[in-house]
């Protein structure tokens, strides 16, 4: 068997993974082995991520293309504002040039997130420098949730209470939290 | 701390888990992330940041990786202290670990701050607060890319969030005899967890051992992805239970020759890759655990011994860079050596 990367050398190296209930295999040479970007992410950078990249160019730039004319339009060559990064160049490379990436791509990172992670939302640890603003940003998005929960079973007296908490979280927060 | 390294530490050889493994992912947000990272910036980058590590933390020695020969370089490879991204990456970088060798953090992988602790056994819950400490510490000194939505931001949107990236190593020496590849890891693989082994010629991975570990980042706590893994993991090892006493019930003389054939070739073997013989370890852990092989056990952890057969940790021994056979010769020596004592 031939090295999957190389095509050059014999396969000697064989990875099995399993994602998502899906068998996935792998063979390369020593060498290729050796090289690759961590070998942990291998099959859900490589077949799911990609994936999904690919899925989302379809997505976003096949659609506008004129009615009978199903060749793909280009997407536009937008930058990120910061490193440059463009986004043809990240779907190709797989990795974002920058932390602005995230807002300069914020469309395709979001639908990416969301079907890669299977959520847009961090529920984990954060930046003690980062305080109070958002733990209440958190609060008000539990708030928000409770409010049309109560809206939902008539409970307006409630919704009310929950209005004003939600208004008062807002504004000690001042919109200081990104 | 002690100056043993993690994967000497006693802890009972039976257990499935072999070690607990933890990650961190982090950024700092000054900088540009790997792919439009500048040499000069890269530079700059890895000593401010090694700076935060060692003034957080006493107790880390900066390693200067390009005096590191490609022998040593194998052996934290092989040891899982360092990933082949960091190893081939060409921009400066910088590691530095514990004197335990079980935390470490590599800088300027393929994101700048990578924080790691390992623990031998079942010890996830301690791995993590391990490593959330050490990112404390230089969270107080620099700062992190951080979003409000999507939490700490890493070059690649499958580490984005927590950045956690949570593993054990598990020994299934039953299932992989069994219908492990086939039916039971693809049931399990759908409760967000993937399993991978690593083998080399035939169907099932070296010396039976596998890695799991989460696959999501964003939209759990770092506890909620732990609980995950441990609770996915325990149904993995109950299942390998019953796969053992199902063998052990129904095929027990197979078994028994499996165990004891290992031990027949592992002590009288001149010539051994280490494919061959990680699996036979794995048949004679197999039969400590069900207590069918009685010969005195070695001192060292099987799994220690597994990870000192490996060709940069022979080489490191040796003291020099030697061919696949030379290697094959040595390497039998010291099996027959360890178990001859």
């Amino acid at each position: 068997m031939m090295c999957e990367r190389c095509q050059k050398n014999h396969a000697s190296v064989h990875m099995q993974q399993f994602l998502n209930g899906q068998k996935v295999e792998l063979h390369l040479c020593q060498e290729c082995a050796f090289k690759i970007d961590n070998p942990e992410m291998l099959v859900s950078l490589e077949n799911i991520f990609k994936g999904f990249l690919d899925q989302l160019n379809t997505k976003y730039f096949v659609n506008s293309a004129a009615p009978g004319n199903p060749a793909p339009v280009r997407p536009p060559a937008k930058a990120c504002s910061r490193c440059g990064m463009t986004f043809n160049k990240f779907k190709t490379g797989g990795r974002l040039g920058c932390d602005v990436c995230y807002q300069s791509f914020a469309k395709e990172v979001e639908v990416l997130l969301k079907n890669v992670q299977g959520s847009t939302r961090h529920e984990g640890k954060y930046p003690r420098r980062m305080g109070a603003g958002i733990l209440s940003k958190r609060q008000v998005t539990e708030l928000r949730s409770q409010l049309k929960k109560s809206i939902e079973e008539e409970n307006y007296e409630e919704a009310a209470r929950l209005r004003d908490e939600i208004k008062a979280l807002e504004r000690e927060d001042g919109g200081q939290t990104p | 701390m002690t100056k043993v390294p993690w994967y000497q530490e006693p802890v009972t050889d039976e257990n499935e888990i072999l070690s607990s493994r933890v990650r961190l992912a982090r950024n700092i947000k000054k900088y540009p992330f790997r792919r439009k990272l500048s040499a000069a910036s890269a530079t700059e980058m890895v000593s401010e940041a090694t700076q935060a590590v060692i003034s957080a933390s006493h107790f880390f020695i900066n390693l200067d990786m390009q005096s590191l020969g490609k022998t040593e370089q194998t052996v934290f490879l092989e040891k899982h202290i360092v990933s082949p991204e960091f190893i081939n990456g060409n921009l400066p970088k910088g590691l530095l670990i514990c004197d335990n060798q079980s935390i470490s953090v590599m800088l300027n992988e393929e994101d700048h701050v990578r924080i790691q602790a390992i623990k031998p056994g079942e010890d996830l819950t301690s791995a993590f607060e391990t490593a959330g400490q050490i990112d404390d510490l230089i969270e107080e000194r620099v700062e992190f890319a951080f979003h409000s939505d999507y939490g700490y931001l890493t070059a690649c949107p499958t580490n984005t969030g927590t950045g956690l990236r949570a593993s054990y190593m598990i020994h299934l020496p039953c299932l992989s005899k069994s219908d492990l590849p086939t039916t039971v890891l693809p049931q399990i693989t759908k409760f967000g967890v993937a399993i991978r082994g690593i083998y080399g010629e035939g169907t099932a991975p070296m010396g039976s051992i596998y890695q799991i570990s989460n696959q999501n980042t964003l939209g759990k706590s770092e506890q909620d992805i732990i609980l995950g893994l441990q609770n996915v993991t325990q149904s993995v090892i109950e299942k390998e239970r019953q796969a053992r006493q199902n063998l052990l019930t129904t095929r027990k003389s197979y078994i028994e020759d499996i165990v004891h054939r290992a031990y027949g070739i592992l002590t009288n073997a001149r010539l051994i890759s280490a494919k061959e013989a990680m699996d036979l370890l794995s048949d004679i852990r197999l039969g400590y655990i069900t207590g069918l092989l009685e010969k005195p056990k070695p001192t060292k952890r099987i799994y220690q011994i597994m990870m000192e057969i490996q060709p940069g940790h022979l080489q490191r021994n040796v003291g020099t860079e030697m061919t696949e056979q030379e290697r094959d010769i040595t390497r039998a020596r010291y099996l027959r050596e360890i178990f001859e004592k």
